[in-house]
């Protein structure tokens, strides 16, 4: 009897800052999770900002210092993403206007230790939306 | 904390979850002080939530708990494991894979002190391979039996078979009082609403939850004729998984209890009658623990608060008040 879709609490600890860099812009990212998960447990992550779904292909997760890019979380059992341990996502291409932005992730994991059936888990939902400001750099 | 009749109260640390991870500056020392300050010293801490790398914490987050052990009077009685069987996307672990995550843990627990693993992930078969690692490294492992799991079920019949067979000596279950739960609290009702559920389609679900249907079936029906929406995708996960509910099955309880390890006295909210008296409107708490202590548990009684599952910020009032509903239940027998 799995529980397929958790959602938890922790939502307005998930998206936590929105800055500038020199490549791109970079999202911090909290957990709302009530433990920690081996990043490969995250099996979908979509960033959309201002509306406008971000290009895969321009997202780099970094995770204990280490960049990832989206195929690899998946393979990434042994980086451990800590319920106070925030995850970065790097936008790369052009900064983000100063500004309040939308900022819209979608995340769904697997509960890792929920096993019902062969290869069958619970689920959670650590998705979370939210306006972010980024400052006049 | 005072034994009484050959129990003792203690503490998880899970308790807690919903400061220590919305607090940024809540560490395992806040977690710690606030369990002394409860007047309790033994705790079960959970690897999974406390370090922030698991399976194999940092030697910093050792000593972070041991430091605060000290400084607080506060002892780390049990580890709360995990076996991570998804954590290596496609892969199915084999029995060698599960018992190096078990010897991890158990050896965590011992670098932090612990005497008693909490364990969950695998099956009877291992039961034996489990309680040797336990003989090496001088820990006793207690398999946490876990809604929507009973006692009833035939796994726990044959645990128990396993351990009195093999005559297995550090190896044991660890009941979670979740399981007896009979109804969903107020609490969580209110949280699916809040989630945008309409409280008829709940009241429907909840009378209907034991009818036959598959969890599939019912979210199919409710969002098809109910005009079901977000909360009520929730709610039926929820109540077909972690947070079930059913008659509590306390006369299959009696048998298991000469295997009990230590306990986890899981609850979710308790309330004031009238007249001033805590109880837990969901779970029968007088009769599981007066089963417990006729059986002759002796042992530890953790409190574990289940308070964040339903956004609540209220861990220390909780714990006092369940800590009070477990000295008077036990004073009493």
């Amino acid at each position: 009897m799995p529980t397929k879709f958790m959602k938890l609490g922790f939502d307005a600890h998930v998206l936590r800052s929105l800055r500038n860099e020199a490549t791109g812009y970079v999202l911090e990212v909290g957990l709302n999770y009530y433990r920690g998960t081996p990043i490969s447990a995250v099996e979908r992550l979509e960033l959309s900002v201002d509306g406008e779904r971000i290009d895969d292909d321009r997202l780099l997760v970094e995770i204990n210092g280490k960049y990832l890019r989206l195929y690899e979380v998946p393979l990434a059992h042994t980086e451990y993403w800590g319920v106070k341990t925030p995850i970065h996502l790097h936008v790369l291409g052009a900064p983000l206007a100063a500004g309040p932005h939308d900022v819209d992730v979608v995340c769904e994991a697997r509960v890792v230790y929920m096993q019902f059936a062969p290869g069958v888990y619970g689920m959670f939902d650590a998705s979370a939306r939210a306006t972010l400001t980024v400052s006049e750099s | 904390m005072a034994t009484i009749n050959g129990i003792e109260q203690g503490i998880s640390c899970y308790s807690y979850t919903e400061q220590f991870i919305k607090n940024d500056d809540w560490t395992i020392d806040t977690v710690f002080a606030h369990v002394a300050a409860q007047g309790v010293t033994k705790v079960e801490l959970v690897g999974a939530q406390t370090f922030q790398q698991y399976p194999v914490p940092r030697e910093d987050e050792i000593q972070a708990v041991l430091e605060a052990s000290h400084k607080h009077g506060v002892e780390v009685f049990s580890y709360g494991g995990y076996v991570d069987l998804g954590r290596v996307t496609g892969h199915a672990m084999s029995r060698e894979d599960i018992l190096s995550d078990i010897r991890l843990d158990i050896m965590t627990a011992r670098r932090l002190g612990a005497t008693f693993l909490r364990a969950t992930g695998f099956g009877p078969d291992l039961a034996e391979a489990v309680n040797a690692i336990g003989e090496e490294y001088g820990i006793q492992i207690g398999f946490e039996i876990h809604a929507p799991h009973t006692p009833a079920d035939p796994e726990v019949a044959e645990f128990m078979r396993v351990i009195d067979d093999k005559g297995l000596k550090n190896f044991g279950l660890v009941p979670d009082f979740g399981m007896f739960i009979e109804r969903p609290t107020e609490i969580a009702v209110n949280r699916y609403i809040g989630l945008g559920a309409e409280r008829k389609n709940l009241d429907w679900i909840i009378a209907n939850r034991h009818n036959g249907m598959s969890e599939e079936e019912m979210q199919a029906h409710v969002a098809s004729t109910m005009n079901g929406g977000y909360g009520e995708k929730v709610a039926i996960s929820e109540w077909f998984g972690y947070l079930s509910f059913a008659p509590a099955e306390l006369d299959s309880f009696a048998a298991m209890v000469p295997y009990v390890t230590y306990v986890h006295g899981k609850f979710y909210h308790l309330e004031r009658d009238e007249n001033g008296r805590v109880y837990e409107p969901t779970i029968p708490y007088e009769r599981a623990l007066s089963i417990l202590a006729d059986g002759g548990f002796q042992g530890v009684f953790i409190s574990e608060y289940e308070g964040h599952a339903f956004y609540l910020d209220d861990a220390d009032e909780q714990i006092g008040r369940h800590l009070t509903l477990g000295r008077s239940i036990l004073e009493s027998l």
